[in-house]
């Protein structure tokens, strides 16, 4: 069943972007250089290297099932009972990463710029952008990240503009000291939030582009731009607030961005800058909701989605406010429960479907022609 | 019904969204905070603010009241102590622009990490605001005192440790986020400039002291504090301050005065001044080798030097990486006596270079490691220019 939205294979590409920086830039440098200190950039390259292989299998597999989507492959290589049975299971996931998405962003805008501000109204005015940005459609949204693509590499190259004066070369020296077992193991939380989850993305992948071909190549040069961007961040993180300050910072990116200061003239612009963050966290959040919604769309047998963005809007933001009783907290659920259903979604969902897929080929090709 | 519908869910939704911002402070609920002093007290910490009275300020009326005022209050965390603030001002202090904090010798003594955490920790907090320690006295007694040239304390102190720093090179205007690195790293201590008082029992501190053309009470700045993680343990003297700042490469500018072979004296001002160090090992024992490499011109001569002969350049030349070689080593045999605090970054050196070898000598570096590793000091120096003129007048 190929959907009725369709997106071209650059507006894919750019979601692909978005999807995988999301999380990845705000954050992850104080994880990376936790463990691995002033070799963060290199867990970086490690895990984002690995991160395109496993994307690369995503693409692979999503051949399987051309013209359909996740969701339509399980039901059609698992059956009608066990697919949906999966599928439910993976819309729970779906839900509980948006509503930490929701989490995230208000706790990032609490923490930084509106202490006073309640979080369940900063999580209601992103989470209406988002559920908006649903009802309209695919195409809305990712034309939306069409425009917002550009504004978004403008502020990437002036961050990285003002900052290199700044960079201290002697603060990634000595290089590569924490060895190659500890920079893998550093690295692996990146492998999670950058790779596994992008499997959400299959959800759009053969269903709605418009030439698959095409869009698996932008599927790969959307994360491989966006591995790049990973690294680069957390390199100057490291080369300017130096490890063992990164590992420290709650937000290290934002930090980045309070040091730009171009002769006493360009600064304070650190709240300008955090739109890179913002704008990268709405697109994440969007594509978890909108896939969360189609599964759920697909469970019940309705043809029109749109039913259920109220309730499963509902459902993610008051998930947002009464998962984590603490930013501790959050962090714990992150590195413990996220990370496994992460390997639930990334890696138990995808190979369910692919290793029943090639034992069953023959049969499923028969049906296919049957259907 | 649904012509009646529509308006009404866009007004509601308008409502929602363009009521303004939740957190919004307009200027006259805030108390600008632009300089904090924290000293020790029985209950625990005591913190001053400097807060800007924004009447007296603006240009158009002319200065009518303090520019300034000092607001203090006790409480056993320093974000405490700010809080307990709100009892004698009428706004919220916002440490937004915050230039200066100053900590008092005696907290300096005790460690000042947890004076710190708070300057780090707080949203508002930028941390581009220097950081001093006020000598023999408590910070208090640093902001009391009135300027005249910028009619805000701290401005004016922020600026002539800036202006210091680039001109003088003896102080070095450290900024919170530089101090953090340096504490937080492992083979580096933190150095922090000195700030002094000429104010005695009766000087006058009033706002007439302004209008004294050489008022009595002064602050300037001196020395730099030496640190053994984050615990203040002695001072450098001026000529010491200097050869630290020639090796920690924070020479900007400055002028060094030396004495001709035949009597009389040369002064010579740095342009450019580049300190590497170096690690070295041999027989598994670090060997540090410091190299510094200067620009200069002839600022002025007051001896019967010929200055039209080449080999006079060089002699100065020689004499200043003398000199120069002097002071450094006389520095860093003075730090080493003291022990423990490598304020120089041997440690890191090494660590960076040899990070194999670091890791044998780390455990010990602050005990002995420190004090007795040979370090050998090379400068050198290319004076380029003699000014407008040639021969001594």
């Amino acid at each position: 069943m190929k959907g009725i939205e369709r997106i071209s294979a650059y507006q894919f590409g750019v979601l692909v972007f978005f999807f995988t920086t999301g999380t990845s830039i705000l954050a992850v440098p104080a994880i990376l250089a936790e463990k691995a200190g002033q070799d963060a950039w290199l867990a970086a390259a490690a895990g984002t290297l690995a991160g395109l292989g496993i994307i690369f299998l995503y693409g692979l597999l999503a051949r399987c099932f051309p013209r359909n989507s996740l969701f339509g492959a399980m039901e059609w290589i698992l059956g009608r009972w066990i697919g949906k049975f999966i599928m439910a299971l993976f819309i729970l996931v779906m839900v509980n990463y948006a509503s930490s998405l929701l989490y995230y962003s208000g706790a990032f805008l609490q923490t930084e710029m509106l202490p006073n501000t309640p979080m369940s109204m900063l999580n209601f005015l992103m989470l209406a952008t988002i559920l908006i940005g649903v009802f309209l459609g695919l195409e809305t949204i990712a034309r939306t990240a069409e425009v917002f693509i550009l504004v978004y590499a403008v502020f990437l190259f002036l961050l990285f503009i003002f900052l290199l004066p700044a960079i201290k070369i002697e603060n990634i020296q000595p290089v590569f000291e924490s060895g190659a077992g500890t920079i893998a193991r550093a690295s692996f939380p990146l492998l999670e939030v950058f790779a596994l989850n992008t499997i959400t993305m299959l959800v759009i992948y053969s269903a709605s582009t418009d030439s698959e071909k095409q869009a698996g190549r932008s599927f790969l040069i959307g994360s491989a731009i966006s591995a790049a961007v990973i690294i680069l961040l957390t390199f100057l993180c490291v080369s300017i607030l130096g490890g063992d300050n990164t590992a420290k910072q709650q937000y290290p990116g934002y930090e980045l961005a309070k040091k730009i200061s171009v002769g006493n003239f360009i600064q304070r612009v650190e709240s300008t800058i955090s739109f890179l963050w913002l704008i990268t966290l709405y697109f994440k959040a969007s594509i978890y909701i909108y896939a969360a919604i189609l599964g759920t769309a697909r469970l019940f047998g309705q043809r029109n989605y749109r039913t259920f963005i109220l309730p499963l809007g509902t459902i993610a933001f008051l998930l947002s406010l009464t998962l984590y009783p603490s930013i501790i907290d959050f962090k714990e659920w992150r590195a413990t429960t996220g990370m496994t259903l992460s390997i639930f979604s990334g890696v138990f969902v995808p190979l369910l479907p692919a290793s029943v897929y090639l034992i069953r080929r023959k049969k499923l090709a028969g049906r296919e022609k049957a259907g | 019904m649904i012509p009646i519908k529509k308006p009404l869910v866009a007004t509601i939704i308008c409502c929602c969204f363009l009521t303004g911002c939740w957190d919004k402070r307009e200027l006259n609920e805030i108390a600008i905070a632009v300089a904090f002093g924290i000293d020790k007290s029985d209950e625990g910490f005591r913190v001053s603010a400097q807060v800007v009275v924004p009447s007296a300020i603006s240009s158009d009326k002319g200065a009518e009241g303090t520019p300034v005022l000092l607001f203090q209050a006790d409480g056993e965390t320093a974000y405490e102590a700010i809080r307990k603030m709100t009892k004698q001002v009428p706004r919220k202090i916002y440490p937004g622009h915050l230039k200066l904090l100053v900590i008092g010798e005696e907290m300096a003594r005790e460690g000042i990490w947890d004076s710190l955490d708070l300057f780090v920790r707080d949203w508002e907090v930028r941390p581009d605001f220097s950081v001093v320690v006020a000598r023999d006295r408590p910070a208090s007694d640093i902001l009391r005192v009135p300027t005249a040239l910028d009619t805000i304390p701290a401005n004016k102190l922020f600026d002539m440790l800036e202006n210091s720093s680039d001109n003088w090179s003896e102080v070095h205007k450290m900024t919170l986020f530089e101090l953090l690195a340096d504490i937080s790293s492992d083979g580096k201590d933190a150095v922090l400039t000195g700030i002094l008082s000429s104010a005695d029992a009766d000087s006058n501190t009033g706002k007439e002291a302004t209008e004294e053309i050489h008022p009595s009470a002064r602050l300037y700045f001196d020395n730099l504090a030496v640190f053994e993680k984050d615990r203040l343990v002695g001072w450098l003297d001026a000529e010491q301050s200097k050869g630290f700042n020639y090796v920690a490469g924070n020479i900007k500018n400055t002028v060094e005065t030396i004495s001709c072979p035949e009597g009389g004296s040369v002064a010579i001002e740095v342009t450019k001044s580049d300190a590497k160090i170096k690690a070295s090992f041999s027989g598994g024992n670090p060997e540090m080798e410091i190299i510094i490499k200067n620009k200069g011109n002839v600022g002025s001569v007051q001896c019967g030097l010929d200055m039209k002969k080449p080999e006079s350049i060089h002699i100065l030349d020689n004499l200043f990486e003398k000199k120069l070689t002097g002071i450094i080593e006389e520095t860093v045999k003075e730090t080493q006596s003291r022990g423990r605090s490598d304020i120089f970054g041997f440690g890191q050196t090494i660590h960076r270079s040899h990070p194999d070898k670091w890791k044998s000598l780390k455990g010990e570096w602050d005990e002995h490691g420190f004090e007795n590793v040979p370090v050998k000091v090379k400068v050198e120096m290319n004076i380029r220019m003699t000014g407008t003129l040639l021969n001594p007048l």
